[in-house]
């Protein structure tokens, strides 16, 4: 696999950097498993905590599915510039003729189909587990799909903000959950209005229209915070 | 410093790290077809002065000029008149050689020509390295990956950050030639080292950093 | 314009109308609080429906208005520090942040305390109660992140780079408070149809409105007199380098001897104070 890349302008620099940092998580393994496994385990985790009661975890499942994809795709946030900056690419993303938010959503892309997407396509499988019925699956999907995409982009701000700081992972998750409480509220929400038959239209709307914000804004205010980590984590 | 006109030039710079002194009213300029040597002592600040004047760090006081215009106002232009090559020399250690290039040439907004990547690994003495991962290899064959980008961007202002580390005798030889071919077009070099480089040919001027005083 | 926000704005102009303002402030806000407590406690009859357990709401109310205006004046003051660079609108921002996390935890301990009588626990999942929380964890968050982005052994100055990621995250979250709020409504609509409405009954009597009326405008005081009284301290902390803090500390040095007590010097740095309502 190469990296060329088609077209000109924007377009280049964007496939580019989104074809490298797939290409550096096809090559290390790790980078997309260890969230895969720790979504696995975490929602394992609470019918050995609360009870196998069906009905009980029925109830929690879509609280908890989202919990725990919240929290395994904050765990592969940490890294999104820090092998970057200890590499000094950083530097160059910065200095380069790409524009520095452009570079800034294609790595988010890149890390939304590393992290989210293998979650996305996991989570039927564990609603299934927790007794989530079969017709809330679908809906399960479809927030997802717009709720961990804004995440991995709220969660780059947080990600560009710590980007240098030693043990950031704390840190990184103190300032990213609080912002992402809507999108847990509305994507839970969805899912346990469609598990009891009910409407799940403006839930999920509002996700959508709560991503269209993020895709708009985030990669601006990831850049301003990028530069900041740029300009304060080497010293001579 | 004699009358001339400066490409890049900074004006009684300074800047802390919270109560410490990393660079303190440093004043030094350079023009074009010049080659400017900085040296000093460990932690009189030769990366931070690099990095203030590739426009990465701001100083807290002072200014910079880039053509006779501030900094952080010129700061685009000056990005697109610059090769900079940092310290942490920026190739990715899970890519490829030619990968790393290939990106970088992409980001930099250059002709991207993976034949003659591979052409100047292979001068450079990677040829046999071409599929393996950049964090395979030694530390001056990494240097050299970074390195390839001199004879790839026509820039007119290099600032190559201990660009000698780690490099063998040929390797030395080839940055020699590049950094001599840069002058001779008219281009701007400013580069830190520990190592003394002959360059036959061309007047390396040297700026020696003292480092900053504590104790206040 | 933007040479008058730099002169207005530069750190000896703060710093002295901040000394100049900061007693006004705290004299004022005394008189309100004392009065609108005597009212409130004393004065005001006890609601029909309620009993005496409605006063809280006379530190309530104003604590949980104030949580959300300082984090508004941070978000402002970090706005203006991004766009116009002036150093003076980051140091109103870290200045900010300990007190309107302070009106938060009074706000949600306050609310904890109504809560007991009212519905038997000490903590019910109520919007506005969720929202404070999580307005507290958006606080935390900010100074953690300003803790973490000085330099190791910074006491003082912050660097420039760790003030404009503070202001990032300011502006980020005042974005996302109004999203944060509706999302939480929306959520304690579906969950748990409203059973009590709290404290916005259609007609309140005017004398229990004018103590609440007479707190807030305390609380509002108290808030300037902390602000002022830090950015004093910070001010002087940032700019220890510069030279009118050099002249200050000469001056103060250079009263007659014996003036040269501790309480003499006491007006050079103030004490930090400890936000309270």
């Amino acid at each position: 696999m190469s990296i060329d890349a088609p077209s000109s302008g924007l377009l280049k620099g964007f496939g580019s950097v989104l074809r490298r940092d797939l290409l550096i998580g096809a090559r290390s393994a790790g980078q997309w498993l260890n969230p895969l496994m720790f979504f696995v385990i975490v929602v394992s985790l609470f019918p050995l905590g609360i009870g196998p009661e069906p009905a009980q975890l029925a109830a929690i499942a879509p609280g908890v599915l989202w919990v725990s994809a919240l929290l395994s795709m904050l765990l592969s946030l940490d890294s999104l510039f820090e092998q970057d900056r200890a590499d000094g690419v950083l530097d160059q993303f910065v200095l380069g003729r790409t524009p520095l938010s452009v570079v800034v959503l294609a790595k988010v892309i890149a890390h939304w189909m590393l992290s989210g997407l293998p979650l996305l396509l996991l989570s039927p499988l564990l609603g299934l587990m927790l007794g989530l019925p079969v017709h809330a699956l679908g809906t399960l999907g479809l927030a997802l799909l717009p709720g961990t995409l804004t995440l991995s982009l709220i969660g780059a701000i947080g990600a560009a903000l710590t980007v240098g700081l030693n043990r950031s992972g704390v840190l990184l998750s103190l300032l990213v959950l609080p912002l992402i409480v809507p999108v847990l509220i509305f994507g839970a929400g969805s899912v346990s209005a469609a598990a009891g038959g009910y409407e799940t239209g403006a839930g999920l709307s509002l996700l959508l229209a709560m991503l269209m914000m993020a895709l708009s804004l985030a990669p601006l205010a990831t850049a301003a915070a990028l530069r900041v980590g740029v300009a304060s984590s080497e010293q001579s | 410093m004699t009358p001339r006109d400066p490409v890049l030039a900074c004006e009684n710079v300074s800047l802390w790290r919270g109560d410490a002194v990393i660079v303190e009213q440093l004043s030094l300029d350079v023009a074009a077809g010049e080659v400017l040597r900085l040296e000093g002592e460990n932690g009189s600040g030769k990366t931070t002065v690099l990095r203030l004047l590739a426009g990465l760090v701001e100083p807290d006081e002072g200014e910079i000029r880039f053509r006779g215009e501030r900094l952080p106002r010129a700061g685009r232009a000056l990005a697109d008149a610059l090769l900079y090559i940092g310290h942490r020399p920026g190739v990715g250690g899970a890519l490829h050689p030619d990968e790393n290039l290939s990106v970088a040439a992409v980001i930099a907004g250059v002709a991207h020509a993976p034949d003659r990547h591979r052409e100047l690994l292979t001068e450079l003495g990677l040829g046999d390295r071409l599929d393996l991962p950049v964090a395979a290899l030694s530390a001056g064959q990494r240097r050299r990956v970074a390195l390839a980008r001199l004879a790839l961007e026509q820039r007119d202002i290099w600032l190559l950050d201990e660009p000698l580390t780690a490099l063998d005798a040929a390797g030395l030889d080839w940055v020699g030639e590049r950094i001599r071919e840069q002058a001779a077009r008219g281009g701007t070099v400013v580069f830190t080292t520990h190592q003394m480089l002959e360059l036959p040919g061309v007047a390396v001027r040297s700026h020696v950093l003292q480092t900053p005083d504590q104790s206040e | 314009m933007f040479t008058w926000i730099h002169r207005f704005g530069s750190a000896p102009n703060v710093y002295r109308l901040s000394g100049v303002l900061a007693p006004w402030f705290g004299v004022s806000a005394a008189l309100c609080i004392i009065i609108g407590l005597y009212l409130g406690l004393v004065v005001a009859p006890p609601d029909y429906e309620q009993g005496e357990s409605y006063r809280i709401i006379y530190i309530h109310v104003p604590a949980a208005w104030m949580s959300m205006f300082a984090y508004v004046v941070m978000a402002v003051s970090s706005a203006i520090f991004l766009i116009w660079r002036l150093k003076v609108a980051d140091a109103v921002a870290a200045a900010v942040a300990p007190i309107g996390a302070a009106f938060t935890a009074v706000a949600l301990i306050t609310g904890s305390f109504w809560g007991k009588p009212m519905w038997g626990t000490w903590w019910v999942w109520d919007a506005r109660l969720t929202s404070e929380l999580l307005l507290l964890f958006l606080y935390l968050g900010y100074m953690a992140l300003r803790g973490a982005l000085a330099a190791p052994g910074e006491s003082s100055a912050p660097s420039t780079t760790a003030a404009r990621g503070a202001a990032i995250l300011a502006v980020v979250g005042v974005i996302n408070i109004p999203i944060i709020h509706f999302s939480v409504e929306w959520w304690n609509t579906l969950h748990q149809p409203s059973t009590i409405t709290r404290f916005d009954k259609p007609a309140m009597h005017i004398s229990m409105l004018r103590p609440l009326l007479l707190m807030a405008l305390g609380a509002q005081l108290l808030f300037f007199h902390n602000l002022t009284v830090r950015l004093r301290t910070g001010l002087l902390q940032r700019e220890s380098r510069a030279r009118w803090v050099r002249e200050l500390a000469i001056a103060q040095s250079n009263t007659p001897p014996g003036d040269n007590t501790p309480g003499a010097s006491s007006t050079v740095v103030p004490e930090k104070p400890e936000p309270s309502a």
